[in-house]
């Protein structure tokens, strides 16, 4: 060896030193702890920076910021309601739940339904949310924001027809189902939740007294099924729990809760949403009047159409990715605007 | 998705030169530039999995580089601590711009020249303190030529030490210590050169053992 080589290796073993050894100490558990928790911090912070933004704006106007609420809690509502087929595996009750659910004609169901943005946590959208099955004519659901309807949502089973009402803006969407749409409607039931459950690896939480009657819980922790339900583009499922009470008397659901962490997608204008939501069993097998159901679209409103997107109508922003597109692009027009010329 | 789309790409020619026999060394190396840029995006992603083990991978070569050039061992852990928490909060928006322990070893050797800066001269009780914690036979063989040789490294001049450092103990090639540094190759070639001309002659006669 030469005696440069020599002096290298005598600097490296002169220079060896205890911390650097291959053993793993508490200097380095505390060095990659504290690491991380810079890094934790710093991905938050990262998030609100380039998330809220949008949400700022959003939340500008009580027009957008009800109406992004009501897009966002529709396309939850989809997810939730959305039966995803029947399974044969599962427990004994469930299967007994599901045989006693699908004899029921019509079934109300009231609850609430809760958006937090994780980047921040102080805007938050609370819903006041019913919804009707039957199985005669299909589903509606409503949802209103501190005692305002904000929208409604019916799916006509007979005449395979979806209707979103926004009263608000008297606006409406009317279309009818598509073949893959009518199958899916077909699903659309009571039932479909129970079988979720059903396909679902589930865990029993044992009896609690829910509403004044003994009930039985059943917890869902994996959502794998779910995320096929509606593309990711649109909705993102990351993460979720769902539970269900059952009456242990009448082998009915008296009580759905769920949550979700929603990453960034369209339907969530691109943040990520907490959705927690709660739905109580009202009352099953009673009458449920026929206009409830009613796909025709009331007088005053108008059929929602893409020139309602025109900037300044910023009402309409939370109709999804096109309308997310307006608000941004609307918003850095006013901000070119507000510059003065050098 | 063009990101993705290149290292992928990498990851394949990669395992053609695997397939095909080509010099191990080159394929070592590349091996872990790729697994550098997969780390990095999973840094930048936010997964602390990720941080964890780029600071296992090079913690030795940290560590080296920072107690070669400080004597205090709490110093040394403080100087990579303070390192890798600031590369932490980068998370989200850190661009590699050659080599990752080349970024990393330069932060180590800049943060421990600073605290240096700080620090008093050396004395002889502290260069022991950061003795290797090594059987008696070898602590008497080569105790005293290793506490020399720290102390002539201590007394190189700051630029000559760092160039000496990070290319004999943090293993970084002449370009990537001139890329990080902002100096020219040949400037640190130069360092190089006259600092172990510099040892060479100190230790003159104890390297012909």
């Amino acid at each position: 060896m030469n005696r440069s080589g020599r002096i290298k290796d005598l600097i490296r073993a002169a220079c060896r030193t205890g911390s650097g050894g291959s053993e793993w100490t508490p200097a380095d558990e505390r060095i990659v702890r504290d690491a991380s928790t810079a890094m934790s911090q710093t991905h938050t912070e990262n998030l609100r920076v380039t998330r809220i933004p949008v949400w700022r704006k959003i939340m500008e106007s009580k027009m957008t910021r009800y109406s992004a609420a009501a897009v966002v809690a529709l396309a939850a509502a989809l997810v939730l309601l959305n039966p995803l087929g029947t399974s044969q595996q599962g427990g004994v009750a469930l299967a007994a739940v599901r045989e006693k659910v699908a004899q029921v004609d019509t079934m109300v169901l009231r609850g609430e339904k809760t958006f937090t943005c994780v980047a921040e946590p102080n805007l938050v959208f609370r819903f006041d949310s019913v919804m009707h099955f039957s199985k005669q004519y299909g589903t509606m659901e409503e949802g209103r924001l501190n005692g305002a309807l904000v929208y409604r949502v019916i799916a006509n089973r007979p005449q395979k027809q979806f209707l979103l009402l926004l009263p608000v803006w008297k606006k409406c969407v009317k279309r009818p189902w598509t073949e893959g749409q009518s199958r899916l409607l077909d699903k659309v039931s009571p039932t479909g939740v129970i079988d979720l459950f059903i396909a679902a690896p589930h865990r029993k939480l044992g009896p609690a007294q829910i509403n004044g009657r003994t009930a039985e819980g059943f917890e869902v922790q994996d959502i794998e099924s779910m995320k096929d339900v509606i593309p990711k583009n649109l909705i993102d499922l990351q993460q979720g729990t769902a539970t269900l009470w059952v009456d242990t008397q009448e082998l009915l659901p008296v009580r759905l809760e769920g949550d979700l962490l929603i990453g960034k997608s369209m339907l969530t204008l691109f943040t990520e949403l907490r959705h927690h939501v709660t739905a109580d069993l009202e009352s099953y097998n009673v009458e449920l009047d026929e206009g409830l159901f009613s796909t025709e679209i009331p007088e005053g409103y108008t059929e929602f159409k893409l020139t309602d997107l025109v900037p300044g109508n910023l009402a309409l922003a939370g109709l999804g990715a096109i309308p997310t597109g307006a608000v941004v692009w609307t918003w850095s027009r006013r901000r070119r605007k507000g510059r003065t010329p050098a | 998705m063009a990101e993705t789309v290149r290292l992928y790409t990498q990851a394949m020619s990669l395992r053609v030169s695997m397939v095909t026999g080509e010099d191990a060394q080159a394929c070592k190396g590349r091996s872990s530039v790729f697994e550098d840029r997969l780390l990095v995006r999973r840094f930048n992603a936010g997964d602390t999995q990720g941080l964890r083990r780029i600071y296992e991978k090079y913690r030795s070569d940290l560590f080296r580089v920072a107690g070669a050039l400080l004597h205090d061992p709490t110093a040394v852990e403080d100087v990579v601590h303070d390192v890798f928490v600031t590369f932490a909060s980068q998370a989200g928006r850190f661009e590699l711009k050659g080599s990752l322990k080349g970024y990393l070893a330069i932060c180590v050797a800049n943060r421990a020249r600073n605290v240096g800066r700080r620090e008093k001269p050396i004395c002889p009780d502290r260069l022991r303190a950061v003795e290797p914690q090594a059987d008696s036979s070898e602590i008497a063989a080569d105790a005293e030529l290793h506490e020399k040789v720290r102390a002539e490294l201590a007394r190189l001049a700051p630029e000559q030490r760092q160039a000496v450092v990070l290319h004999v103990l943090g293993a970084l090639r002449f370009r990537e210590i001139a890329r990080q540094t902002g100096e020219s190759v040949n400037t640190v070639k130069s360092r190089y050169r006259y600092g172990i001309a510099r040892l060479r002659s100190q230790l003159d006669g104890q390297v012909e053992r």
